[in-house]
């Protein structure tokens, strides 16, 4: 399972928290059968290479989310991102908490845009809108 | 999301991040090779157990409407208890009782004679409490503690979701799944009291979400040997040494894209002297098979579950001339839908069958159609208002029953009545530390088909027994308030409860002569309502780790109890203690682990029958007990660990059973 570490500007922090996300996740366990692989790639990247099945957006401005949005539509692509007003402005599926409580917000708009569709037990368990 | 949710990214490990990246891949159904809760997935991402005991919606523990307490595959390893019910006892505030080596009763809150009823238990949403006798009988649970991925203890009425006899709380054994979950365990134990054990498991996913899961277990070892009464070791074989033979399996098969179908089948064997409900040890051998189909649908908005199965017992008991056949069809529907942001229900509808046979010849029976449904309301992002509401009538009858030697005829079975069930909650989540709930239920506790149908005469020894038909149930009416704080220094919690109970309609069980020559040729012994009782209290509790690998908890309970009972030697009021501590401390240092598990019980008193039928009131003083473990990894797939129980004296008196005896075991496990 391919998951993309994305950022939009080179010379941005973006760049600089990608590649510490993927270094730090380096040989994350397998779980549940799934062995995921991370890389810190450009949106520019993105736009001429594969894509792959989820896209986290680190430290994303608003034009970048736009551009990622634009990127995925309709690929079945889940975009992640820590900013939950991307995700209520509906351009990236979504927004992911993780201290000090996990809290996990989709927005439906989103997530129909980009083709992707959840496991029912997990919608059950996160906040949509 | 609350406001709290506003920070950025980089004030959390990055570490953590990458790991719920990764698991959120498998909330993607192209990636979920089958449906259904994957609570191994869910854990992992919210980092915290997932359940749908507490409402039938998937829910993370920490947001539940109910008081629940979930107990982990890790914790249940480290408990060093050989059966459930010791490890509930090492990490929980719920009675725990022990007459014998093998003989267990749990409540809740209170009222915990032997043989409880109040109490439902399930695996994997399949009732093996016994109808026949309204219990659960823990040695015939056939599951393998290595194949538990988690022990979900509901605490107050749950009956709007799981139907009758969940009157008082619900424990519902997870197992590890077979589609996701690839391990195997074996283990074999040794210890005092002539105690070996040998039991695994093995779980194996199978092609496309498929997989297999098969457990076995055998374990033998002496009674308790002090508390006996003569009659009970010389007429009823009560001090036999309790032995069991357990065997389990399931198939899952993915039959089409979002459909998941599963079989599974089990049977065990029990014998030894167990604790009956009125006082008196009885040698009971119980032979118990199921057999369950399940299906699971993934829909756009939610997901249908269906299941029927069967369960089958036969009991022989030390003194009766006949064996106690039951049988229990079970057949649920039920659909969970999220129909929009804000709002879930989950409408259900159950068909039970319940039937027993003591006297050749004769039946009793009940039928039971349950409709009900759920429904979560998100009323804004910290507040949830969970309500359930459910209606259960019961068809009861009989055949067989004329017979002039008892007060009650075939006719007199001819009856039916309805009850409905039902729980509120309301869960605020102030802050992400801290959440506040207040919650509140009516739960139905039906008679045992024994209390309304049992059957027998002993003419030497001048007395019979019989049900009684119109016997009402046992309605448990709660309100309860609670509050957690997370306490993140410490990776643990402070929790506390303040609960109110009304009980109304206890059985007197067989406990008590209601009829009397000439009326009947011998003394009969018949159920009746006891009448109210109330319970007041509060629970307590913290836990938390130090980063040198030590963990801590506390439990403390308050149950204070008032009751207008009516004379009977059953009598339920003193039966749990007043107040019950549960303290434990854990170190983990490279290969080596040591716990530790403290309980503290205040006074309890029952009633014991000395003879025939002379009841004596027992009472037991307060008492304390510890368990310990001290596991050392051999290897990378094997353990050994030493283990003991009842360490404080070679024997006392915990309960109104035989003496605990001091025991110790050695176990070698393997993990591959």
């Amino acid at each position: 399972m391919q998951i993309a570490l994305a950022y939009g500007d080179a010379a941005g922090p973006g760049r600089i928290a990608a590649e510490q996300l993927a270094e730090a996740s380096e040989g994350l366990a397998r779980v549940g059968g799934l062995s995921p692989q991370f890389r810190a790639v450009s949106l520019e990247q993105l736009r001429s290479g594969v894509m792959p099945a989820v896209v986290v957006l680190a430290e994303a401005l608003p034009s970048d989310a736009g551009l990622l949005a634009g990127l995925v539509r309709g690929r079945g692509v889940l975009t992640i991102t820590s900013d939950p007003a991307l995700v209520r402005a509906g351009l990236l599926v979504m927004a992911v908490r993780s201290e000090p409580r996990v809290e996990i917000l989709v927005s439906r708009v989103a997530e129909q845009a980009a083709g992707v569709t959840f496991a029912p037990a997990f919608r059950m368990m996160i906040q949509e809108q | 999301m609350s406001r709290h949710a506003e920070q950025p990214v980089t004030s959390r490990p990055v570490r953590r991040a990458g790991r719920i990246a990764a698991v959120l891949c498998l909330m993607l159904p192209a990636a979920a090779a089958a449906q259904g809760v994957d609570y191994g997935a869910l854990e992992a991402l919210f980092d915290e157990p997932a359940t749908t005991s507490a409402t039938g919606k998937p829910q993370r523990a920490s947001d539940v409407p109910v008081d629940m307490e979930i107990i982990t595959a890790e914790q249940i390893r480290r408990s060093g208890a050989h059966d459930i019910p010791a490890v509930l006892a090492r990490y929980t505030s719920l009675d725990v009782h022990q007459y014998n080596a093998h003989d267990f009763s749990v409540g809740v809150r209170g009222f915990t004679t032997p043989q409880v009823p109040r109490m439902l238990v399930l695996v994997n949403g399949r009732q093996v409490y016994l109808d026949h006798y309204a219990y659960t009988s823990w040695d015939s649970v056939p599951v393998q503690l290595s194949e538990i991925r988690q022990i979900e203890v509901v605490k107050g009425p749950n009956s709007a979701l799981f139907g009758f006899n969940a009157a008082s709380g619900v424990i519902n054994i997870i197992t590890f799944d077979a589609a996701r979950d690839r391990m195997s365990t074996g283990i074999l134990r040794a210890g005092t009291g002539r105690y070996r054990e040998a039991s695994g498991m093995t779980s194996a996913p199978i092609g496309d979400g498929g997989g297999i899961r098969v457990s076995a277990g055998l374990r033998g070892e002496d009674a308790w040997r002090r508390g006996f009464t003569d009659f009970e070791v010389q007429e009823l074989d009560a001090r036999r040494g309790p032995t069991r033979a357990q065997a389990a399996a399931e198939g899952v098969f993915r039959l089409a894209p979002g459909l998941r179908g599963s079989v599974d089948a089990s049977y065990s064997r029990a014998i030894g002297g167990d604790m009956l409900d009125y006082g008196q040890f009885w040698r009971e051998d119980k032979r118990i098979w199921s057999l369950r189909g399940r299906m699971l649908a993934d829909t756009a908005f939610g997901f249908v579950e269906a299941q029927v199965y069967h369960n089958a017992l036969k009991a022989t008991y030390a003194a009766t001339l006949h064996p106690t056949d039951s049988a229990l069809t079970v057949a649920d529907l039920s659909s969970t839908v999220k129909l929009s942001a804000a709002h879930t229900v989950r409408p259900l509808l159950q068909l039970r069958q319940a039937s027993m046979s003591v006297i050749p010849g004769t039946e009793i029976r009940y039928r039971v159609l349950g409709l009900g449904g759920m429904w979560d309301w998100k009323l804004a992002e910290p507040l949830e208002l969970t309500t359930s509401l459910r209606y259960d009538h019961l068809w009861l009858g009989a055949k067989g029953y004329d017979d002039p030697a008892y007060p009650y005829g075939d006719r007199d079975y001819d009856r039916s009545f309805g009850e409905p069930s039902w729980n509120i909650g309301l869960v605020w989540r102030a802050t992400p530390w801290d959440t506040v709930r207040l919650s509140g239920g009516r739960g139905i506790s039906l008679p045992s088909l024994s209390d309304y149908g049992w059957r027998d005469s002993y003419p030497a020894f001048g007395y019979q027994d019989t049900g009684t038909p119109t016997l009402a149930p046992t309605v448990v009416e709660s309100a309860e308030a609670g509050y957690t704080r997370r306490v993140d220094s410490i990776d643990g919690r402070l929790g506390l409860s303040a609960f109110a109970q009304r009980y109304r309609g206890f059985s007197s069980g067989l406990s008590t002569v209601t009829f009397a020559p000439p009326l009947v040729p011998l003394d009969t012994y018949t159920p009746y309502n006891l009448g109210t009782a109330h319970i007041v209290g509060l629970e307590a509790s913290a836990e938390g780790r130090t980063a040198g690998g030590l963990s801590l908890g506390a439990k403390y309970r308050l149950s204070a109890v008032s009751s207008e009972l009516a004379p009977s030697s059953l009598d339920p009021k003193r039966a749990s203690p007043r107040h019950l501590v549960s303290v434990r401390a854990g170190w983990a240092n490279g290969p080596l682990e040591l716990d530790l598990f403290g309980r503290y019980s205040t006074l309890v008193r029952g009633y014991r029958v000395n003879g025939v039928d002379e009841a004596t009131l027992v009472e037991v003083k307060d008492y304390a007990s510890l368990a310990v473990r001290a596991g050392y990894r051999l290897t990378e797939t094997l353990t050994v660990a030493l283990e003991g129980e009842n360490m404080l004296h070679g024997r006392q008196q915990q309960g109104i059973g035989a003496q605990a005896a001091r025991r110790i075991y050695l176990s070698l496990r393997a993990d591959f």
